[in-house]
């Protein structure tokens, strides 16, 4: 028995999302109710109309739950770095000093703070950690905290594929087996023109119209810098470390060369020196820890070392009556305790206390403080992502991303490539991660290509595109950026004003894919 | 039948409510995290043992808990 694949299916499939969607934009529930609410529904679906077994969602609903721990890990460890920094007084520091360097030119800052510094975080060490860094330091200079928010999720958006050392394009190509160096090229300029987009959009709802104006040229050359350099590192140097490049590239553009062009520079501009403020680089010390601890355990042969210690847990078969399997797996996403980025989070707050306890600035009892401050600020995200991994791995394990993906490529025909990176939006809006996001739908994205006859490598490319703009919308990554930036309850307006600029480039970036396949 | 939706409207849910608005958010969301990780000990130990009694238990205290968050979280 198979679920044909009509379009009452479809919509039924889709029910789960759109439950999510209205009661967190519309009804504007905190995202702890509308993942509760959404995994009572999806768990009904699977159950009454998908003919689940009640083992089906017993077992999605653990693989949920643990991959939750990854993700709660980096966001206990980030709000714990960020009350430390804020204890000491750090962001009116690190405020005062980016506000000179960038000659008080606002959106400057919310350009270099929000967009190029994810980036290259992102480069390194991604799962939120960019997100998780950048969101708090923006609100420290002052920008309201949804924009912050929202500039951190879709700043760091673009350098998803190339990110993480790679994570999301080894993925894609693994999964797939098609030419790595023809998805490097493809996916980079597709990534490239996204990343003006992106620009023109923080500016856009930074300001209106008049962010847009006033951003727009800084923004362009911003994205031209980083865009090029991710093209030449993905297809010249190594795919695996263009991300990194690229947002460094950004940062060192937008903070030290743009600041100098006249432009730029913002006419009345007083450089007042707050003699109270520490010194920026004592502030910013905890941040410097996280960056050079995360590249001596990613980028040398300690990551190797530390790998061995890992946890996973064994999970066996389960079908739905429909037919669709999921295999038995003795370690199902093992968490590589020493490697995992909240591990690294956690170390550097520690390093952080003690180095600033040494400074002077630190007495015992703050620690005290951080810890229940910690507690109270973390845990509606926690349910928020736990209830949303729950809902989005019975959607999988159930077959229903799966009937999403297959209806999609059933009712576009020929058009496929426009919608393609709609698909890779979806995995990554259902799980939270572009790589999981191309484990999912790279066969399928591929199978769908050779079946219409069209360059599976475009294809493969518009997937991981789109994945990775996805995670700029993902409930969980969303949840993540509201718990750092201490907005909870906002998550749905938080997607509400990003949902349709991210559809946008996909469909610009789908369209784009259409035309060079119609052209050749 | 108005009767039981007028009773169960206003009495009952009302009187739950009322129970659970004593304790404020944090409370209830530290509650709801701790009994869904709970369940998930359950959860597991019926998914691996293969006890379907345990596992359709441990399922409704997960219901049970989401339906709680959706009633009585903000």
């Amino acid at each position: 028995m198979t679920t044909s694949v009509n379009f009452i299916y479809w919509f039924i499939a889709l029910f789960p999302i759109l439950v999510i969607l209205f009661f967190m934009i519309s009804l504007r529930w905190s995202g702890g109710r509308a993942g509760s609410l959404s995994w009572l529904v999806t768990s009904g679906i699977v159950l009454f109309i998908f003919g689940a077994s009640t083992k089906l969602i017993a077992v999605a609903s653990l693989k949920g739950l643990w991959n939750t721990i990854f993700i709660i890990y980096i966001i206990w460890g980030s709000m714990a770095i960020y009350n430390i920094v804020d204890k000491i007084g750090g962001f009116q520091s690190i405020a005062s000093t980016f506000t000179q360097l960038t000659g008080g030119n606002r959106i400057l800052q919310l350009l270099v703070l929000g967009w190029a510094f994810p980036s290259f975080l992102q480069g390194v060490c991604g799962f939120g950690t960019p997100v998780a860094v950048a969101a708090p330091l923006l609100i420290g200079l002052g920008f309201n905290p949804i924009i912050a928010t929202i500039t951190a999720l879709l700043g760091h958006s673009w350098a998803v594929t190339f990110g993480s050392l790679g994570s999301s394009y080894a993925a894609i190509i693994e999964t797939t087996g098609l030419d790595p160096e023809g998805i490097a090229l493809t996916a980079s300029i597709f990534l490239a023109i996204v990343c003006v987009f992106i620009g023109l959009t923080i500016c856009f709802i930074y300001n209106g119209l008049k962010g847009l104006k006033e951003g727009a040229l800084a923004a362009i050359l911003l994205s031209l810098t980083m865009g090029i350099t991710l093209i030449i590192s993905a297809t010249f140097i190594s795919p695996y470390l263009a991300s990194t490049l690229a947002g460094l590239v950004g940062l060192l553009v937008g903070g030290f060369v743009l600041p100098k062009i006249k432009w730029f520079k913002v006419k009345h501009f007083e450089d007042k020196k707050d003699e109270k403020n520490i010194n920026f680089h004592i502030a910013f010390a905890p941040y410097y820890i996280l960056i050079a601890i995360v590249f001596v355990v990613y980028l040398s042969p300690l990551k190797k070392l530390l790998s061995v210690y890992k946890i996973g847990l064994s999970f066996p078969e389960t079908e739905t009556a429909v037919g669709f399997i999921n295999q038995a797996i003795s370690s199902y996403n093992p968490i590589e305790l020493l490697t995992t980025p909240g591990t690294l989070i956690f170390l550097s707050a520690l390093l952080s206390i003690l180095y600033f306890y040494f400074k002077g600035l630190w007495k015992i009892p703050y620690s005290r403080e951080i810890i229940s401050l910690v507690i109270k600020q973390a845990f509606p995200a926690t349910l928020t992502v736990m209830t949303m991994s729950m809902m989005a791995s019975i959607m999988v394990d159930a077959g229903l991303t799966n009937l999403l993906a297959q209806g999609t490529a059933k009712f576009t025909q020929h058009f496929y490539p426009i919608f393609s990176p709609l698909i890779g939006m979806l995995g990554a809006f259902m799980t939270g991660s572009n790589t999981s996001s191309n484990i999912l739908f790279g066969v399928f994205q591929r199978d769908v290509a050779n079946f219409l006859g069209i360059n599976a490598i475009i294809i493969a490319s518009l997937q991981t595109t789109g994945g990775s703009l996805g995670n700029a919308i993902s409930p969980m990554d969303v949840a993540l950026g509201a718990a750092v930036s201490k907005i909870h309850g906002q998550e749905g307006t938080i997607i509400k004003k990003t949902i349709l600029y991210v559809i946008f480039m996909e469909i610009i970036v789908g369209f784009l894919g259409y035309l060079y396949l119609k052209l050749n | 039948m108005i009767f039981m939706k007028t009773l169960i409207n206003n009495s009952i849910l009302n009187y739950i409510k009322n129970v659970f608005r004593k304790y404020d958010d944090n409370k209830k969301l530290f509650s709801a995290v701790l009994i869904i990780w709970i369940s998930a000990f359950l959860l597991y130990f019926g998914v691996i043992s293969d006890s379907l009694f345990i596992t359709n238990a441990s399922l409704s205290i997960l219901a049970l808990i989401c339906l709680f968050a959706v009633f009585f979280i903000k």
